[in-house]
């Protein structure tokens, strides 16, 4: 455990930005949401990661997505507020269904039920929808949010529901009364600047038991270009205290964006801050206080998701393009002005995990 | 992919050649009566000092600092590579979309005008930020007033009795001097910082009206005595803001608690605080007004940002406009908002906008502006300004002709030396004038 030490291998990246990137459950694809109103997937049998037909016809962004426990099912939320349902294995992957306006506008977040019949959605409109995945009918709205519900979670054991917002509140549904039953304090994640609401849950996990729910984001120091300390927050599923904060950086290393448990038990978290900086960091996750990683990558930019292959070693973690940052016109040779794309640093250990 | 502008084609409509032939022809006609003069400062033509003084023209200035991204506000493109998250919504002007985070605005937009054709040239705050407030013009070895400095000189204090220039902000208050430039610091602002008004703007209950008179004599003659010594400007100075303190203990309820309704229709925010204050203060009769908004600048989590900043902002905009206007005022305030610049189309690594000078927008209404002019354009994906580009300069122009001003032929005189109020390469943007 304490000689983990992982190697870029890869780097697949498409002509847009790209959100969340993810593994299929065989380990063929790799798929992630585009910052132009598509799905993005990429095949991994190859030596080279290979892009295949984007799909999904979506609007604006496509930041919230996830893949069904068992079956080839992907819904997909876009900002304008369209869900719709996709078998992400066809070659040219038609929607199954589709809401147009699930929700009013940015659809932040989707999860599935454990056994996938059901899944959760939530987004700027500040209310927490449950839908049936085989047609996208509305089964329970969920609404005591004051801002942005920018995270839903599943718990693994019960389906219990939890939601986290952008003031940094987080509520655990009760389903037979459509209302908040418990609520947990992430307000640290939150700051009020001048006029900007600031940082909030930008991702949640549980530990593999189930008894610790952990809260990500920032302590922010400040708005506008936002700074601020990347924290793990960690609550007890059975009482809703705080069991242990974790500091992840430094003020520029800002965001804690993602978070999620190796099958092998230690804690994976991944950092963006300003200008282009982005971290990845391996955990003891028995030994939180423990002042060093396991495994510290600092030489990435802006990371901004993680996933673990089915294999349990290669790791894909979706990132940007050192240097995009700066004021004034970029251009090329050409005079044509330059955007930004979002290399997926595919990541494995030198040696296989075991 | 988008092509970029040739830089040299920047501004057509500046003839720089017509330019200066009509300024040497002016210098020619009117050298005798360039002479340094009492009026507004001594800095102005007499005639037109005259002419200024009778029109009670007033400037409503939004500063929002950092820089508002034209993409989530008032030049959207959704469903681009650039374009963002958000929806563009419909406005009262058939065809015109605003970002989905400005719903009340989308709802003046008759009552505006907007140009989303500005291009300028500074994509750093510290050179940004003061060219654009004075207007760009020619290095002419003299530092520029800022706008606010520029009206409060041109047309003076009016009748209110209240400085010519106030500057209602976040932060500290006191006297900013810094934005008068060569129109020396009498021209400066008073700076209300917090919505609080200058401490000690109260007499102290335990002074007499008699001891008060005894006290101002000795401070007339301790400055009497300052003054012999020194350059003029600096006792006018010195004079001024005692006398505007004394102006502001007159109206002390300037600062009274704001009625509860109105909080809540500007929002109760830092903006809509300041707000409500500079609608108060042009309802007395502030020449020019600033109110200013701070942390606009969204390197990092720029849409998160804009999705609370732009719906604060739309808020207490709406609101002020709406104000100006059932209350008649409109007809003589000009409302201006506005940024050094705009966001760079381009998403960075932690999903902000840069500085993007190239090509974003101004948003203005009120007196001598063509309400329901939209006008400029940019490419489908906003990197470029694809109608004829206006600077700054343009905007000056326009705005000193919206107050009567004759931007093209009045002058300041600096120790007698002649210096264009606007930048001579530039010209007034007709579509946007009534």
């Amino acid at each position: 455990m304490n000689n983990i030490q992982y190697k870029a291998v890869a780097a697949p990246s498409t002509d847009r930005q790209l959100f969340n990137a993810k593994f299929s459950h065989d380990g063929k694809l790799l798929i992630a949401g585009s910052y132009q109103g598509d799905l993005r997937r990429f095949e991994l049998t190859e030596a080279e990661p290979t892009e295949l037909t984007p799909f999904g016809n979506h609007h604006g962004w496509v930041q919230a997505f996830a893949l069904h426990p068992t079956e080839n099912l992907l819904i997909s939320g876009d900002s304008w507020g369209k869900l719709q349902a996709h078998d992400y294995t066809q070659e040219n992957p038609m929607p199954l269904w589709s809401l147009e306006d699930a929700h009013d506008g940015w659809i932040r977040s989707v999860a599935f039920s454990n056994t996938g019949e059901w899944f959760a959605t939530c987004g700027m409109d500040q209310i927490v929808r449950i839908f049936q995945t085989k047609n996208g009918k509305l089964r329970h709205e969920l609404k005591g949010h004051n801002a942005d519900v920018y995270h839903v979670l599943i718990h693994p054991h019960d389906d219990s529901i939890v939601s986290a917002d952008a003031l940094g509140n987080v509520i655990h549904w009760d389903m037979k009364k459509n209302r908040p039953k418990r609520q947990f304090d992430a307000s640290e994640t939150f700051l009020a600047h001048r006029l900007q609401d600031v940082g909030g849950v930008q991702c949640m996990t549980w530990s593999p038991d189930g008894t610790t729910l952990l809260a990500g984001g920032t302590r922010p120091k400040n708005g506008a270009t936002v700074q601020g300390i990347p924290i793990l927050i960690g609550f007890s599923w059975e009482t809703t205290e705080r069991v242990f904060l974790k500091e992840l950086g430094a003020t520029s290393d800002c965001y804690c964006e993602d978070v999620a448990y190796h099958p092998r038990g230690f804690l994976m978290a991944v950092t963006s801050g300003t200008p282009g900086t982005g971290k990845i960091q391996f955990l003891d996750s028995q030994n939180l206080d423990t002042a060093e990683p396991l495994f510290l990558l600092s030489n990435l930019s802006n990371c901004h998701s993680l996933d673990v292959h089915p294999d349990g070693d290669m790791i894909a973690v979706t990132t940007t393009v050192r240097g995009s940052n700066g004021n004034g016109r970029k251009v090329d040779a050409d005079g044509n002005y330059i955007g930004n794309t979002s290399p997926i640093q595919l990541l494995t250990p030198d040696s296989p995990m075991k | 992919m988008t092509q970029s502008p040739n830089n040299s084609e920047r501004h057509p409509l500046c003839n720089t050649a017509e330019h200066v032939f009509t300024r040497r022809q002016l210098l020619g006609g009117s050298a005798t009566g360039l002479i340094g003069l009492g009026g507004l400062g001594g800095l102005v033509n007499p005639l037109f000092a005259k002419e200024m003084k009778s029109k009670e023209k007033q400037v409503l200035f939004i500063w929002i600092d950092g820089g508002m991204s034209q993409l989530e506000s008032w030049d959207p493109k959704p469903n681009t590579q650039f374009g963002g998250p958000f929806r563009s919504i419909p406005t009262t002007i058939p065809g015109i979309h605003v970002s989905e985070l400005m719903p009340k605005t989308s709802q003046i937009m008759h009552k505006l005008a907007v140009d989303r054709g500005v291009s300028t040239f500074d994509n750093s705050h510290s050179a940004g930020v003061p060219r654009i407030n004075r207007g760009d013009p020619k290095d002419r070895g003299v530092i520029y007033p800022y706008f606010g400095s520029a009206v409060a000189n041109l047309m003076g204090p009016g009748n209110s009795g209240l400085p010519p220039y106030v500057w209602v902000k976040p932060g500290s208050g006191g006297f900013k001097y810094q934005d008068a430039g060569f129109l020396g610091p009498k021209f400066g602002a008073l700076a209300i910082g917090e919505g609080e008004p200058p401490p000690n703007i109260l007499l102290p209950e335990t002074l007499s009206s008699t001891n008060n008179a005894d006290r101002n004599s000795l401070r007339e003659f301790a400055n009497q005595q300052y003054s012999q010594k020194r350059p003029p400007k600096f006792s006018e100075a010195q004079n001024f803001v005692y006398d505007t303190a004394q102006a502001l203990m007159q109206k002390r309820s300037l600062f009274d608690n704001p009625d509860p309704k109105d909080v809540a229709r500007y929002g109760d925010t830092p903006l809509g605080r300041d707000m409500l204050i500079g609608r108060k203060m042009i309802e007395a009769g502030v020449r020019f007004v600033k109110v200013n908004s701070y942390g606009w600048d969204t390197h990092g989590d720029n849409f998160n940002a804009h999705a609370s900043l732009m719906p604060r902002f739309d808020q207490a905009f709406t609101a002020v406009v709406e104000d100006l206007d059932e209350r008649g005022m409109l007809d003589h305030v000009l409302v201006i908002a506005m940024s050094e610049f705009g966001r760079t189309p381009r998403i960075n690594g932690h999903i902000g906008r840069d500085h993007w000078p190239e090509a974003w927008s101004i948003a203005m209404t009120g007196t001598g502006i063509k309400q329901g002019a939209i006008i400029g354009s940019t490419n489908d994906d906003g990197t470029w300004v694809t109608s004829e580009p206006h600077d700054i300069g343009h905007f000056f122009h326009t705005w000193f002709n919206a107050l009567g001003i004759d931007s093209e032929h009045t002058e300041y005189i600096n120790d007698g030396q002649p210096l264009p109020i606007a930048d001579e390469e530039c010209s007034p943007i007709r579509e946007l004038l009534s």
